[in-house]
């Protein structure tokens, strides 16, 4: 009786038999086999008593109560705690974003008069390029250039006074934005050269020294943050002439807010930002 | 409030827990190992069949990130050559089994890996050979093979004897 008319015995049928896990078709099979080898049946019961020590020496740790780390609600709450902060900071980085896009849009006044001569031969900008800025304009002839500033971003702008370099005063142009309006001036010499200035809210607390760019089409900006505003000075002229204009109006810039508007400056841009 | 998979996936946290254990010999580093494990299950939560085996799921987490680990603090201590990191953590190894039992755990430090990996699975968290498969990334016969390797050869340690491949190696 050492032979089965079935598939043989194997060492995948013994240890299912260990682990409670034989298919019942071949109980029959495996315990004639056990009956006929003690060896054998020996050899699955001192493996079944390691099994059954190995549980028993691991058990406390199944049994200990759990760390309040690992409970599932507390692990939630800071993956929802995380996906919040960085839902803030793509949030900010949107407004950024935007604020950004209407600089260059507003820009594009600035380069010149060519810019203006096209503009004015050209039919206008469509309506749906130009709609989603909200421009205010004002000008030396009509209005009171510091006053207007005042009204239109409730900060204190400083008028820096070109004069000494030839350029006068032109206008103003203020774009409103989500964490404080952008303000530009603009100024033109005898030639009609046109210099504009830009002052917005700073989005990052750091000051950034002075620096030179070369844009497309000949213009040049030097630009320069004081941690709480961004500045860029733009004409088509060359860097050393545009230099100590734009360090002029880095020192004009500086000028101490008059008493009554340093609440609206007191507070920094990212936090307007971020909440 | 917890919803119904959370509440199932917190009450595996003990056996999680148990087997992180019994891989790391170190219990911060178990429950290190733990932590990843859930929160790795908790980003990849919609990304995976409601009607898929949770336990496997878990248990198939936590052995990939013991393996990374490993292989992690394998080339750490390779190109520092720290023998203070490796004594270091076999002495709070020694600690926890000093504390906790038992022959049988350190009979089981004397198997490979895999071996290890298996008899864990099997004999002391309960899983069916076919999800230790799925846990290991091996097919079924090959856990099998493990799993009766690993049995014979802690049988033989048990009774003082090495098992006979240890025998081999020390011929060669």
């Amino acid at each position: 009786m050492t032979k089965m008319p079935e598939a043989p015995i194997g060492e995948d049928d013994l240890h299912a038999f260990i682990d409670g896990v034989l298919d019942p078709s071949r109980m029959a099979a495996v315990q004639a086999f056990l009956a006929a080898r003690p060896d054998e049946a020996a050899r699955l019961r001192a493996m079944a008593a390691q099994r059954d020590a190995l549980r028993a020496a691991l058990a406390f740790k199944a049994a200990e109560p759990i760390p309040a780390r690992l409970r599932i609600g507390h692990l939630r709450s800071a993956r929802r705690q995380s996906a919040w902060a960085r839902g803030r900071v793509a949030v900010a980085a949107m407004m950024l974003l935007m604020v950004g896009a209407g600089l260059g849009w507003g820009l594009r006044a600035s380069f010149g008069p060519q810019m203006a001569e096209i503009e004015r031969t050209q039919p206008p900008v469509p309506e749906a390029l130009s709609a989603p800025v909200a421009r205010i304009e004002a000008s030396v002839r009509t209005a009171d250039i510091g006053a207007w500033l005042r009204r239109e971003t409730g900060q204190f702008v400083p008028v820096p006074d070109l004069t000494s370099f030839g350029f006068a005063l032109d206008g103003a142009m203020v774009l409103p934005a989500p964490e404080g309006a952008a303000a530009m001036l603009r100024f033109v010499d005898a030639e009609g050269t046109v210099l504009s200035v830009w002052r917005r809210p700073s989005p990052d607390p750091v000051s950034r020294r002075m620096r030179c760019t070369d844009e497309p089409g000949g213009a040049v900006t030097y630009s320069w943050s004081d941690g709480r505003h961004l500045h860029l000075v733009t004409a088509q002229l060359p860097r050393e002439q545009l230099r100590p204009i734009a360090l002029k109006v880095e020192r004009a810039m500086e000028a101490p807010p008059e008493i009554g508007v340093m609440a609206g400056l007191g507070r920094r841009p990212c936090e307007t930002a971020l909440g | 409030m917890l919803s119904e998979r959370d509440r199932r996936m917190e009450a595996l946290v003990p056996a999680l827990r148990r087997f992180a254990w019994s891989l790391t010999r170190a219990g911060d580093a178990a429950d290190d190992l733990v932590q990843d494990c859930l929160e790795h299950a908790l980003g990849a939560w919609h990304r995976r069949h409601l009607d898929g085996n949770l336990r496997a799921w878990l248990f198939t987490i936590l052995y990939n990130l013991h393996i990374s680990d490993r292989r992690r603090l394998a080339r750490r201590a390779r190109l520092l050559a720290d023998p203070a990191l490796a004594g270091e953590m076999a002495m709070e190894g020694g600690q926890d089994a000093a504390l906790h039992c038992a022959e049988v755990l350190a009979q089981l430090d004397a198997l490979p890996e895999d071996q290890r990996a298996v008899l864990l699975l099997i004999g002391v968290e309960g899983l069916s050979y076919d999800e230790a498969a799925q846990v290991l990334c091996v097919p079924v016969g090959t856990v099998m093979s493990r799993l009766s390797r690993g049995r014979e050869r802690l049988r033989r340690l048990a009774e003082g004897r090495s098992a006979p491949v240890t025998a081999l190696r020390r011929v060669i």
